[in-house]
């Protein structure tokens, strides 16, 4: 197990993603702004659909624009940039420095990660909030007594996509240029997460194929908790899946980075 | 004139040989960039799965307007991956010192230094998608058409150009690394769906102001019959040239007010 | 005659910001900046002629930088003059820069990922070299700096040697009229060093070209150049001959002494209490003590020393280019 020393470390490199994101300064200026026009663009999108029918799989316009309103904010916390952060430091050759830390790689990655998101819950996550609650229909959560469910299960989607955004970025160790793959996959859990439509859109055989992906956990399955949409059973059935996703990634990631560093000690950095 | 053809082509081959000389990571690069384009699809797939039209735009219709999008925007990805690491690679880092030190215009540099090969993959997609929407909506292309849209396609991928050097200038007068790209960024996306679906505000916005609609929405409109927004047609140079003139301008002003502070 | 280099009344202000530092501080520094505004360049006036190789030196910050970049069109000047080759060079960069030729020691100005020898041929479209001319310079630059052997290797694969000499070639391809070099032979070894002033006066002798130089590398300017000009805090201090300027001000001499036991420094600074010498601790066990070069010999101070210490090694030394500079510096502000 963890020594407390070691978890002091690590909340040391949290402290330092805090402090670190604070220096992109326009970033959260402009942040809310683009979390905004993101959510904007689809609140007319879904406007224009429901001019002609009431209600689609269970979502009527009210639903629905609360829906993609709360997956943007939600996002705006759980986002994380280590894929590039790491991609980055292999290609300025900076990943040597990483080796050299007595520390394991991957929960310092998340632990700054960690640092920045709690940097953007107040800086970025609120603020959005309140702005998008003033310019739309927002709903309330369904069931106030299923809140702290709903925010454990934002925060284990948080941990979702840092353990794939480590998984995908250490490929950059592998590959010359990995950006394509990053915006690919960004791409990737823009769509499959639910964050642009809700899973219960997608055809039948797609949504079998992502039950066996971790993706619609990160925002889908926290919006419908949201949203009073998941009996109790389901939303334990959420969350002990959300677990069992984040150990699963957890030693995917573990196993990919050491034999992705083996190739670097034989290649050389 | 000469000189910066020459120059062009030369930026180009050399870019080329290194980039051939990691055949494996070229593929790659081509693939997931594909993989990125059919993705940013695959919201529009799945909504139609749901519903017969979006006001009035059945499916090919608006899947035209994405292929549409794709070739202005695939060509100016093609030059502008120095434009969005601006602030951080030549600003932050000093690299403009370099450019600043040779006899050849600073912006012709910046742009034409580095390549995204991969996003001509943007524009075959585009192509394939337009031709695909084409057929089922029995959308007949001329010899004149081709020329129009090519003409118009180039328009855009200036005004894009335009948009995003402005934006880029700003790194000249404060300091960041990510700079005001983002938010704009994220305004390409409504450019993709038909104008008439979102508010006054926003139409004069992406018209005037970002005037994303005049390099994919009023070019594709005019391919797709709808007639409603011809005068919007005949200003697509127009804008161009002013946006572009403009951004210019700024980046002169820029240039000027560069700092040079990293090393 | 005309002068290459005309500067006068030269300045350059920044506006910075001051970071605070810690959590809060960063937390602030995300509403309220606080600006201030820095001199880096602060009215200096000098001209160079045609043909002078000229060393430039000043401690880190005092604004050498700053004024290279200001000679080399890269930074606007916030007031002031300068004409460089019959130029402004700001206003008329694209003329000018085809007539002078930089390196920066510490960045390379060649393309990263290709070879040298097509770094070099895109450079010559740029500047506009004839196919002729560009051969013929080659060969030349050649047999001065044995580049053969590298041509075709990528930049990012060669020794900071090698690549400070491609680099030296790429800046002169053109036949510049006037060379500015930014710590040219920062990090390298002896031999390279040797053979990059070897190479550098070899090109001012034959094309007459004028050369500004800024080091730290006190060698650097002895082997090069006749005059220095020494700047700090944005000004001026010296612009003169380098032999005036270390007689005149290189007046002090350090013997260093390496103590056997920490207890004798103690000793040591008894021995010279009252003296017009220094005495100063550089570490545990280390002491030097500084004097001026014409009231008191060396051998007269380690004799006094040997008399009651006994000492690990001795080591004597002229002043630094830096220390002389500091002298000046505290002469003009005697509080400091």
């Amino acid at each position: 197990m963890f020594r407390v020393s070691e978890v002091l470390t690590y909340l040391e490199f949290a402290r330092v993603g805090f402090v670190n994101i604070l220096a992109y300064r326009l970033r959260y200026y402009t942040g809310v702004l683009t979390y905004s026009i993101n959510v904007a663009v689809y609140y007319f999108i879904w406007k224009a659909i429901y001019a002609h029918s009431s209600e689609i799989e269970g979502f009527d316009l009210s639903d629905m624009i609360t829906y993609v309103a709360m997956g943007w904010v939600v996002r705006s916390f759980y986002f994380n940039n280590i894929d590039h952060d790491l991609a980055v430091q292999v290609m300025e050759g900076k990943i040597a420095m990483d080796l050299i830390k007595p520390v394991n790689a991957q929960l310092m990655y998340v632990s700054e990660a960690m640092g920045e998101s709690c940097f953007r819950l107040f800086m970025l996550s609120l603020p959005t909030l309140v702005v998008l609650s003033l310019v739309f229909p927002l709903k309330g959560p369904a069931d106030w007594r299923l809140l702290p469910a709903f925010f454990a299960s934002v925060v284990l989607a948080f941990f979702l996509v840092a353990l794939v955004n480590f998984l995908v970025g250490t490929c950059a160790i592998r590959l010359k240029s990995v950006l394509g793959l990053l915006r690919a996959k960004h791409f990737l859990i823009e769509i499959l997460s639910g964050l642009l439509i809700p899973i219960s859109f997608f055809p039948g055989w797609a949504q079998r194929l992502m039950d066996f992906l971790p993706f619609q956990f990160i925002a889908y399955g926290p919006l419908l908790i949201y949203l009073g949409k998941r009996d109790a059973a389901g939303v334990a059935r959420t969350l002990a899946l959300q677990l069992l996703w984040v150990g699963i990634l957890f030693l995917l990631g573990h196993l990919w980075w050491r034999s992705s560093i083996r190739k670097l000690a034989v290649h050389g950095g | 004139m000469r000189k910066h053809l020459t120059l062009l082509s030369d930026y180009f081959t050399q870019y080329l040989k290194v980039r051939l000389s990691y055949k494996g990571d070229l593929v790659i690069a081509v693939l997931t960039s594909f993989l990125a384009t059919v993705l940013a699809l695959a919201f529009v797939l799945v909504l139609f799965s749901k519903i017969p039209t979006l006001q009035g735009w059945s499916f090919e219709e608006v899947l035209f307007l994405y292929g549409f999008s794709l070739l202005p925007l695939g060509l100016f990805n093609v030059v502008s991956l120095n434009l969005y690491d601006f602030g951080n690679l030549y600003i932050m880092e000093g690299k403009f010192d370099r450019i600043l030190l040779r006899p050849v215009n600073s912006l012709f540099q910046v742009i034409f230094e580095e390549f995204r090969l991969e996003s001509l993959q943007e524009v075959a997609t585009g192509i394939a998608i337009v031709a695909y929407c084409s057929v089922k909506l029995n959308l007949s292309w001329r010899v004149q058409d081709l020329v129009l849209a090519s003409s118009v396609v180039l328009c855009g991928s200036l005004i894009y150009l335009a948009v995003f050097l402005s934006l880029t200038s700003v790194s000249f007068w404060l300091e960041d690394r990510v700079g005001l790209v983002p938010p704009v960024f994220n305004l390409l996306t409504f450019g993709r769906y038909p104008i008439s679906i979102y508010n006054g505000f926003v139409q004069f916005l992406l018209s005037w102001i970002i005037p994303f609609a005049f390099a994919s929405f009023y070019p594709s409109a005019r391919f797709l019959r709808r007639r409603d927004f011809d005068l919007y047609f005949y200003l697509i140079p127009v804008v161009a040239g002013l946006f572009f003139t403009l951004s210019t301008l700024v980046w002169r002003q820029g240039v000027r007010n560069y700092q040079s502070t990293g090393s | 005659m005309a002068m290459m280099v005309q500067v006068q009344d030269l300045a350059k202000e920044f506006r910075t910001f001051r970071r605070r530092e810690g959590v809060w501080g960063a937390f602030q520094n995300l509403f309220v900046r606080e600006y201030q505004t820095v001199k880096a360049v602060d009215g200096i006036s000098f001209d160079i002629a045609p043909g002078e190789m000229v060393g430039y030196i000043g401690p880190n910050g005092a604004g050498k930088s700053t004024t290279v970049k200001m000679l080399t069109g890269i930074l606007v000047p916030t007031r002031g003059v300068v004409y460089a080759n019959g130029f402004v060079p700001y206003r008329d960069r694209l003329r000018y820069t085809k007539t002078i030729g930089v390196v920066f020691g510490q960045r390379t100005q060649l393309w990263w990922d290709i070879a040298v020898i097509e770094s070099l041929k895109l450079l010559r479209k740029i500047y506009d070299v004839s196919w002729r001319d560009f051969q013929e310079r080659l060969e030349h630059f050649d047999q001065l700096l044995r580049l053969k052997d590298y041509l075709n290797t990528p930049v990012r694969k060669l020794s900071l040697g090698e690549r400070m000499r491609c680099d030296l070639v790429a800046a002169l391809l053109h036949r510049p009229k006037l060379l500015f070099l930014d710590e040219p032979t920062i990090g390298l070894d002896i031999v390279a060093k040797k053979n990059i002033r070897e190479f550098l006066k070899e090109i001012n002798r034959r094309d007459q070209t004028t050369v500004l130089l800024t080091t730290h590398d006190l060698s650097d300017i002895e082997e090069l150049c006749q005059r220095i000009m020494v700047i700090d805090h944005g000004r001026l201090l010296y612009d003169g001959r380098l032999q005036a300027f270390k007689e005149q001000l290189g007046r002090w001499k350090q013997v260093k002494f390496f103590l056997k036991d920490r207890g004798d420094f103690a000793e040591l600074e008894s021995l010279f209490a009252g003296d017009t010498l220094q005495c100063e601790r550089l570490d545990d066990l280390t002491a030097r003590i500084l004097f001026l070069r014409d009231q008191v010999s060396s051998a007269e101070v380690i004799k006094k020393v040997l008399s009651r210490l006994e000492v690990r090694d001795i080591a004597i030394e002229e002043e630094s280019i830096e220390e002389i500079v500091k002298n000046i510096y505290q002469k003009r502000n005697p509080k400091l």
